[in-house]
């Protein structure tokens, strides 16, 4: 009896860790503004499928997503997949389970494309990326020769890459160990493209890759005392990507091996801990803060859900990064685009045509352009 | 008599020179392996700087790989490990935000002790094979340390992360080898782990409790990775939580150490026969990143040594069985009299 007992329980309790490992599914309603309001019941519902909701990048991602839903009049689901290809197919299956009409993720490979793609076209629902450039052909005509295929947001990640090099460049690095991202990317081709780019342009040379020991922060401080030991001429270290989880352990390996300020350190991805990291001099450069691209998915989604689109046609739109220098820097992207936010419901309401007609889409790429640490403080009144 | 007593000293200094040629033979694969890589880079590898960070680097995965050593002996898989170590550097980050140093201490052994406890009282209850209990409890694990930190990876401050480094490493390894051995070699659990693993019938048969052996495995088991968690969150001084099957990865360094002490074992003790399996894994990872090799190469030069191993313990064991069968068939022939 006992042991039925036990196996019902640890089968239950199996089943809450499965859930609880997926993610929480988190949804909710439009609500009122003022201004500009939408409708106080919507039945449009969108869903995002992202690694994580929590941290510095992930974090205030789903909440900007959420503002614009919240101002727009919409519902917003949001579900986790861990950076693993199959759940997040199966997370946007749920999503459209779930009632939702337009569904976003990131695709973790350009061969995952055609089959969102058809899952999305089956089930007559809209879908779209962020922080993905449909760079190759085949996952370009995939994408447009479907009409359920809204846009996607992107990164200059040439760019990110290269000015974070750039980064190290100034700070007098030029042979660098590099933690990159898994290849079969778009953005790992596109980050590494950019390194390669800076070598030339500044001399520099990456002298060791690490692309498998950048999820947890001990694997990471393990792999910097290989590099360093492997490479004792090794002066800059750029993460071009989890600086979330692997940050804290290059710090750390460089702390144990007295080479702070001696090995220079920038990063693409943001870290709850850059600030005191700039404070104590132990970074040189974070370039991340590319966390509205969801927002702008939902102005494009709940507009042609409305009724209202902005365009037509499917668009494709480069997103601004943010780069942080020093700790000032810094201290004002922490205070008024982390713990504020970047665009406010109301901000967001007036991009909805349905509730503020003259809104046009070049209006929006004019907004997505100017983002900045300074546009925000003009914007909200903190300068 | 003279000749008698010259008879045992030799035989004795015959053992003791044996098992000096067993060690520096056993010594050798570590040492042929750095020189192989010395070779190919000798700039990075004709250090002493490499050396320590070899030594140092494998002390994680010899502490672990020497809880899990128990369990495997008896046939028996804990691949909670990694995700228990994970739960405990979280309860030992969030501890230590409150109350310092000591919280990583306490946050990390308490932590290992209910996690072995959870896992000893759910295998006395369900009777399954630890594999197949260990594998859904990593869900568990994994799940409960996203829910307690929202999925968001913890730091500790810098000021408390001396034992991620020299001396503090090596003392807590040092302290840890010490205990291990004598509860391997001087312990009864050391002596009831061996027989079970010999025989579990014959075990049985001399009054061994197989499943309290197997219960006390489990609990050191965990025990081990707590300690491995202090040093592992001091050395990263953050955490990230595991979600899924992610946190078995950890622990595939550890179990090869395991399988290649195994095989070493024939010839020096077991606990430093997993010390030499473990500085031989990380022998292999410094020599990849000293190649620039894709890190990919490693998982699959440590796969190909995992298959060659398992095919040389599978091949000796039938050999030895079928010795085994051979010579119990000839010694009833001779009982009989038919030969």
């Amino acid at each position: 009896m006992l042991k039925k007992v036990a196996a019902l329980f640890l089968a239950a309790v199996l089943a809450f860790s499965l859930v609880g490992c997926s993610g929480q599914a988190q949804s909710s309603s439009g609500t009122q503004s003022s201004g500009a309001s939408s409708s106080s019941s919507s039945d449009i519902k969108i869903g995002l499928t992202i690694y994580a909701t929590t941290d510095a990048t992930s974090g205030p991602m789903c909440k900007n997503m959420q503002a614009a839903c919240d101002g727009m009049g919409a519902k917003l689901v949001i579900t986790t997949d861990n950076q693993d290809l199959e759940k997040e197919v199966s997370n946007i299956e749920n999503l459209i389970a779930n009632g939702c009409k337009a569904v976003f993720c990131l695709p973790y490979s350009d061969n995952s494309i055609p089959r969102i793609a058809s899952i999305c076209e089956k089930a007559g629902v809209y879908f779209g990326f962020y922080w993905y450039d449909l760079a190759t052909k085949s996952t370009h005509d995939v994408c447009y020769n479907s009409k359920y295929f809204l846009g996607n947001i992107y990164e200059d990640d040439v760019w990110s890459a290269y000015t974070a090099m750039q980064t190290l460049n100034k700070a007098g690095a030029s042979k660098i160990g590099m933690f990159g991202l898994p290849t079969g990317r778009t953005t790992t081709t596109k980050r590494d493209e950019g390194i390669q780019k800076a070598c030339k342009e500044y001399n520099m040379n990456v002298l060791v890759t690490d692309r498998v020991n950048t999820n947890t922060s001990d694997a990471a401080a393990s792999s910097v005392e290989s590099m360093i030991s492997a490479y004792p001429n090794l002066d800059g270290i750029v993460i071009a990507g989890m600086t979330q989880t692997c940050l804290p352990g290059v710090i750390q390996a460089l702390k144990n091996l007295h080479l702070n300020g001696k090995v220079k350190v920038a990063c693409i991805d943001f870290n709850e801990n850059q600030t005191e990291y700039f404070e104590k001099g132990l970074i040189n450069g974070v370039i991340g803060g590319h966390f509205t691209g969801c927002a702008w998915l939902a102005v494009l989604a709940i507009n042609k859900l409305q009724g209202t689109p902005l365009t037509d046609k499917a668009v494709s739109i480069q997103d601004q990064f943010i780069v942080l220098q020093s700790a000032e820097d810094a201290k004002n992207y922490t205070s008024y685009l982390y713990n504020e936010l970047p665009y406010t419901k109301d901000e967001f309401a007036k991009m909805s045509k349905k509730l503020n007609s003259s809104f046009t889409y070049d209006d929006l790429l004019k907004t997505i352009k100017a983002y900045s640490v300074s546009d925000v403080m003009t914007r909200h009144n903190k300068t | 008599m003279s000749f008698g007593l010259h008879t045992i000293v030799v035989k004795e200094r015959f053992k003791m020179n044996k098992k000096i040629v067993n060690f520096i033979v056993v010594l050798m694969v570590p040492v042929f392996l750095y020189l192989f890589f010395l070779l190919l880079r000798p700039a990075s590898f004709g250090k002493a700087s490499t050396i320590y960070i070899i030594f140092t680097q494998s002390f994680i995965t010899c502490i672990i790989a020497w809880g899990m050593q128990f369990l495997v002996s008896m046939g028996e898989f804990d691949l909670a490990v990694g995700a228990e170590m994970v739960l405990d550097c979280i309860f030992a980050a969030l501890l230590s935000a409150r109350i310092g140093f000591a919280g990583i201490i306490i946050g990390c052994i308490v932590c290992a002790f209910v996690c072995g406890v959870i896992k000893s009282a759910l295998y006395r209850m369900m009777r399954i094979p630890i594999m197949i209990l260990t594998i859904a409890l990593v869900y568990l694990l994994g799940a409960t340390g996203g829910l307690v930190t929202n999925s968001s990876a913890l730091t500790i401050k810098s000021a408390y992360t001396f034992l991620g480094r020299a001396p503090g490493n090596i003392i807590v390894f040092a302290i840890t080898g010490f205990v291990v051995y004598l509860l391997t070699n001087g312990s009864v659990l050391g002596a009831n782990v061996r027989a079970v693993s010999g025989s579990v019938s014959i075990a049985r048969n001399n009054g061994i409790h197989v499943e309290s052996t197997k219960i006390k495995s489990l609990i050191l088991s965990s025990m081990l990775a707590g300690i491995a968690a202090i040093i592992q969150l001091s050395h990263g001084s953050g955490v990230t939580p595991s979600v899924g099957l992610d946190s078995i990865q950890n622990i595939m360094q550890p179990i090869m150490s395991v399988f290649i002490g195994f095989v070493m074992a024939r010839y020096i003790n077991i606990v430093f026969s997993i010390f030499i399996g473990s500085i031989l894994m990380s022998i292999i990872s410094n020599g990849i990143t000293a190649l620039n090799w894709s890190s990919s190469i490693y998982n699959v030069v440590v796969g190909a040594i995992l298959i060659v191993i398992m095919a040389y313990m599978n091949i000796a064991e039938i050999s030895v069985r079928r010795r085994e069968e051979k010579t119990g068939a000839m010694k009833n022939m001779k009982e009989c009299g038919t030969i």
